[in-house]
This record gives structure tokens, C-alpha cells and sequence, in this order.
């Protein structure tokens, strides 16, 4: 059974046409990146699958594995293994990261029936995955994202990703703003993070973030609609010849 | 039929409190206050609590006073305490007039020292090991003068949680090179209760406030800091809740009288129901106090839709040379911190209890965290 499967997708933003008529199935196991040019809905479709506020689905539906993923609540399709990493990671000064991912954490495991991760064993993992990421351990202790770089920002948001360990992970331009060791460090822990029981959405501008993290597929966004899809050659092209060829 | 004026109803105060008592010649202190009557700053000064209403405080209050401030750190060495009637009344009165703010602006400290039958001087001339403590669980008008000496540092942690009307006037002195932590927690409650503080800060003395408080039935918290001479500073922080039912209203003046003195102050404030809250951060500069630097940021956040909040930010300055800045918001929690949060799981009621907590914390100083915290942080919407 695929894990997502959008069909048929319109969706408004401000009463504006952004996606019209998106399809797009995702299985267990699977990378695909999602390509377009500026406008063509790449943001909206992140924005959309994890339900933020002001994005309204005008029809069509999308499925989570075995849900509806519209009638879940934000939070609800995070504890149904959602994730969403952020192109523009926002700053919550006074809330420090551990106590932010400890909240979310306990949050997930209780809706999931499972038990709570203790204190230890839970600072433990987070600074294991921080040092992993090349995260000096002390921001942690600091208000999420307060004070950090893009790339420490985004390096945040995969910490968030391999501590939550969704189902699908959602990468919002998670290259944009990096520099290339950064992006390397990243794209190490995106493959760390793939397995054969989740998925990975990367939605991105360019190729060179596939270089490092090779998709099974490769669709191109323009204009609302999935126009083109096809293997790592089809972003090769794109790189080569741009956006102008694509009849959207 | 008319009742009694408010000259009339000040005077009663003051002979009521005058009765057997010697401390403090209340008729000078009745004379100045009834001289601002007519004045507009003073009508100003009290929009958001009605002079009559502080007079009624202060009229409840002396017809059944019964102080019960419990002091404790204060048998240790370094500090001495003693009734202020031991002092001698003309050189009190003047002493204290000088140094309160003036009555046009904070009449509720003259209503204090004419409604106080009694007061207390507590003077630290030696570090103290441990903190002073004042914990206020009774009714009526008391004034405190707390003076700490030349170079030495207290603390001070002070408890407000009367059982009935209430008013009370702490007067703090900063000799040369003296620091006072100051902390103070104001519980909620159904009485109405005035209290105001006023701080004279000598050369190079340093005065530290983590203020923190429920809204009451009422409840006026003034605060007066004079930077009296070069290289004194003074830093406060507050956090407060009002929740439904309550009012809260916080004016505070800092003057900076001489020159290389600076001046922070931090308050956080959050409507949580249908209450009202009112701050008014005051920075009057003097002529020739040059190069002063002061920082005044009230944020508050309207949690209800029916919070009333009210926030003006003043400056008065007199001098070039100076480096000064405010910044006052009312707003709403982050949407885009909200989102984050729920796109980690964590459902948007609980979401908002963080934020505002954080909201609240960034004002609150570890020696109120663990004890008071709890009160402002409990009333906010679950």
C-alpha cells in the first residue's frame, strides 16, 4: 500500500488558484523530490500536506496511509508520522530546544500509546544526534532556533526529523541557504534517516542536493500540476536546460 | 445629600493614623497631598485607578488596621531593625517627602505614610549571609525603609498576599556602592491593595527588581527609583497575569538626576481573561545628566479577547547627550512559533501554555521561579 496519495488536488491560498489538479503517489521506502520553478506551488504543497492555516483544499483528496490526512489536525498528522522540515525555520526565544523536543516527543509517544521517553535517556539521543550533525550540544539549551545561522537552523530541523522518526519526512528547499559542508552534513542525515518503512518528499530548486541524496523519482511541479516525472536524469536535464522546455 | 470632599476624606485618613501615634507629622504629608488636587498630571496619573478608589483603600484601611508583616533574615549581623518613631519626626518627615516621588504623579505613597500608624527601618550595614524576607499576609498601612549601607549587597524577597485592604509604602536607600536584589511576588486576591516602592540609589549603588503579580479585586503597584548620583543604575524586571475579574495598574518612574547613570526595565504582561491591566513606564532624564542610557520594553500579550490592556511608554528628557529607548507591543502569540510547535505534535492548547510560559519566565527571576511562579503561570488558559 503507498504511504501518500494525493489525487486530483486543488487547493486556494487567499481565494488564488495555487495547485490544480496535483497527483502524486509515494511508497514505503521510497525518496522523491519535487522540482519546478518559482510560483509553481513546491512551498504550498508542503504547507498543505502538513495543514497549515490559510491553505484551503478547494478538492480532491489525500491519503496517509490508511487516513485522511485533510481531517487530521497539525498536530494529529505529526502523531500519524508526518514531518515537515522547514524552508524558513522559525525562532521561539524562551523555549528552549530541549524543552520543545521533549514536549513533542512526549506528545507523539503518548498519542501512540507508548510510553515516555525518561529524562536521561531522552538528553542522551538529542546530544547523540546533535554531535551527529556537527550541532554544538550548548544551543540546545538555548531558545528553538534562537540565535542560529540558516545552516544551524536547518541542521535543527533534521535533528527534529531523526528524533521524531516519521513516516514521511517532508523537506521544504532544506538546501536553500546552505553552504557545502552543510549540505553535506544534512544530506548525511536524510540517508540516515531512509528505510524501508518510510519515505522522504524533497522538495527543492536544484540539483545539486541530489548529488548527495539520490531520489527514486523525480517529478517537476509547474503551474499547480505534477507535469513531469521520471528518474535522477530528468533533474539532470533541468539543471542543464532549466525550466523554459517544460510545457506546463 | 453630598458626602465628604476628598480634602476632607484625606484629612480623616491622616488624623485617624495621627491618633496616639508620634512618628511622622502627618499634617505636613496631608498638606502636600492636598495641594495636587487640582493638578491634571494628577488626574492623569490615576485614569486607569480612581483616586477615590485609592482613597477608599486607604479610608478602609486605617479604620481597622491590623498589620501583620512578618520579617525574617532580620536577627542576623549586619542588620538592625527598629520602629521608625525612634526617628526623629521633623527630620523623618522632611527625609521622606524629599525622597518620595512627587504626589501629582504617585499619590499613593503620601496616602500610605498619612494612613500608617506605624513604620519599621531596617538597616543592613554588613552583607547578610542569607536574605531578607518580608512576608505580608495581613491588612492595613505600613511603611518599611530599608536601608543598606556603603558596599554592601542584600537581598531582599518579598511575599504580598493580604487578607483584606491593604497599603503599603517601602522606602529603600542605597548608600555608595551598595546593590539591593529585590524580588517580590503579589498573590491574586479579592481585596484591594496599593503598594509602592521608592528607591534612592547613591554612586555607583546598583538596584535589581524581578517584580512579579497576579492582578487583586484592585491593585496599584507604584515604583520610583531616583538615580540620585553618577554610576548608579537600576535594572527591573516584572511579569504579571490578569485574569477575569481583576485589575492591575503599574506606573513607574525612574529619574536619572545625574549624569553616567543607567537604567534597564523589562515587563512582561498577559491578559488571560476578562480583567484589565494597565503599565505606564515613565523615564524623566534631568537637565545635566548627561550620558545616560535607559532601556524601558513593556511586551504584553492578549490571551482573552476581552483583556483590557493599556501600555504607554513616557520619556521626559532634558539633557543632549543621552542614549535612551522604549518599545511597547500588545499582541497575540506567534503564529508561525504556534504552527511549528503543532507540526511537531504537540496539540495547540498545550502549544500556547508554552509560549505564554515562556512568555512569562523570560521575566521571572530564579528566587520567585519555584515558590510564586505557579500563580501567574496557573491562571493562564488551559
Amino acid at each position: 500500500m503507498s504511504l501518500l496519495e494525493i489525487r486530483s488536488l486543488h487547493v486556494e491560498v487567499e481565494g488564488k488558484p495555487i495547485l490544480k489538479g496535483l497527483d502524486l503517489t509515494i511508497g514505503a521506502g521510497e525518496v522523491h523530490a519535487i522540482m519546478g520553478p518559482n510560483g509553481s506551488g513546491k512551498s504550498t504543497l508542503a504547507n498543505v500536506l502538513a495543514g497549515r492555516p490559510g491553505y484551503e483544499i478547494v478538492s480532491g483528496s489525500i491519503r496517509f496511509g490508511d487516513q485522511d490526512l485533510t481531517a487530521l489536525e497539525p498536530h494529529q498528522r505529526a502523531h500519524a508520522g508526518l514531518f515537515l522540515a522547514f524552508q524558513y525555520p522559525t525562532e521561539i526565544p524562551g523555549v528552549s530546544n530541549m524543552e520543545f523536543l521533549k514536549a513533542a516527543l512526549d506528545h507523539q509517544h503518548a498519542a501512540r500509546g507508548q510510553p515516555a521517553m525518561n529524562a536521561a535517556a531522552f538528553m542522551k539521543q538529542v546530544r547523540s544526534l546533535a554531535a551527529s550533525l556537527d550541532l554544538n550540544p550548548e544551543f540546545l539549551k538555548r531558545g528553538v532556533n534562537e540565535g542560529f545561522s540558516g545552516g544551524e537552523k536547518k541542521r535543527n530541523e533534521i535533528l527534529q526529523m531523526l528524533l521524531l522518526a516519521p513516516r514521511l519526512a517532508v523537506l521544504d528547499e532544506t538546501d536553500s541557504g546552505l553552504d557545502i559542508d552543510a549540505l553535506q552534513t544534512v544530506a548525511d542525515g536524510v540517508n540516515r534517516f531512509r528505510a524501508p518503512d518510510n519515505a522522504v518528499l524533497m522538495i527543492t530548486h536544484y540539483q545539486r542536493l541530489l548529488n548527495h541524496i539520490v531520489p527514486d523519482q523525480v517529478h517537476v511541479l509547474a503551474a499547480g500540476r505534477i507535469v513531469r516525472s521520471g528518474g535522477r536524469e530528468l533533474a539532470e536535464m533541468l539543471e542543464a536546460q532549466g525550466y523554459g522546455w517544460i510545457d506546463a | 445629600m453630598t458626602g465628604p470632599t476628598e480634602g476632607e476624606r484625606i484629612l480623616r485618613i491622616a488624623e485617624r493614623a495621627a491618633a496616639g501615634s508620634h512618628w511622622l507629622d502627618h499634617r505636613a504629608v496631608a498638606e502636600r497631598l492636598h495641594a495636587t488636587q487640582a493638578s491634571p498630571v494628577h488626574r492623569e496619573s490615576l485614569r486607569h485607578t480612581a483616586f477615590d478608589a485609592l482613597l477608599r483603600i486607604f479610608e478602609d484601611v486605617a479604620a481597622d488596621a491590623t498589620i501583620d508583616a512578618v520579617f525574617t533574615g532580620i536577627e542576623q549581623p549586619g542588620v538592625f531593625c527598629s520602629p521608625l518613631a525612634a526617628v526623629d519626626t521633623g527630620t523623618l518627615t522632611g527625609h521622606l517627602l524629599d525622597n518620595l516621588p512627587e504626589p501629582t504623579r504617585h499619590a499613593g505613597a503620601d496616602l500610605a505614610l498619612l494612613a500608617a500608624p506605624s513604620g519599621r527601618l531596617i538597616d543592613v550595614s554588613a552583607t547578610p549571609a542569607s536574605p531578607l524576607h518580608i512576608g505580608d499576609t495581613g491588612q492595613g498601612a505600613a511603611v518599611t525603609v530599608v536601608r543598606v549601607q556603603r558596599g554592601v549587597t542584600a537581598e531582599l524577597i518579598e511575599r504580598v498576599a493580604p487578607t483584606g485592604p491593604r497599603g503599603g509604602l517601602l522606602i529603600i536607600e542605597l548608600a555608595h556602592d551598595a546593590t539591593l536584589n529585590h524580588y517580590r511576588a503579589v498573590a491574586p486576591g479579592a481585596t484591594a491593595l496599593w503598594l509602592g516602592t521608592s528607591v534612592r540609589v547613591a554612586k555607583g549603588a546598583c538596584y535589581r527588581a524581578n517584580l512579579i503579580a497576579r492582578g487583586r479585586f484592585r491593585a496599584r503597584l507604584e515604583t520610583h527609583v531616583v538615580l540620585a548620583e553618577p554610576h548608579s543604575r537600576a535594572d527591573l524586571t516584572g511579569a504579571s497575569v490578569v485574569t477575569d475579574g481583576e485589575h492591575l495598574d503599574q506606573p513607574v518612574i525612574i529619574e536619572h538626576r545625574a549624569p553616567d547613570t543607567t537604567s534597564t526595565q523589562r515587563f512582561h504582561g498577559i491578559g488571560a481573561g476578562k480583567g484589565r491591566s494597565s503599565f505606564n513606564g515613565r523615564i524623566h532624564i534631568h537637565a545635566g545628566a548627561v550620558r545616560s542610557d535607559a532601556w524601558l520594553g513593556n511586551r504584553n500579550l492578549a490571551l482573552h479577547p476581552d483583556a483590557e490592556i493599556n501600555t504607554k511608554p513616557e520619556l521626559e528628557i532634558y539633557t543632549d547627550d543621552v542614549r535612551c529607548a522604549h518599545g511597547a507591543t500588545i499582541g497575540q502569540l506567534d503564529a508561525e512559533a504556534l504552527f511549528l510547535m503543532q507540526s511537531r505534535g504537540i496539540p495547540e492548547a498545550a502549544a500556547r501554555q508554552l509560549l505564554a510560559h515562556a512568555f512569562l519566565r523570560a521575566c521571572i527571576a530564579a528566587p520567585l521561579e519555584a515558590a510564586h511562579a505557579e500563580e501567574l503561570l496557573g491562571a493562564l488558559p488551559a
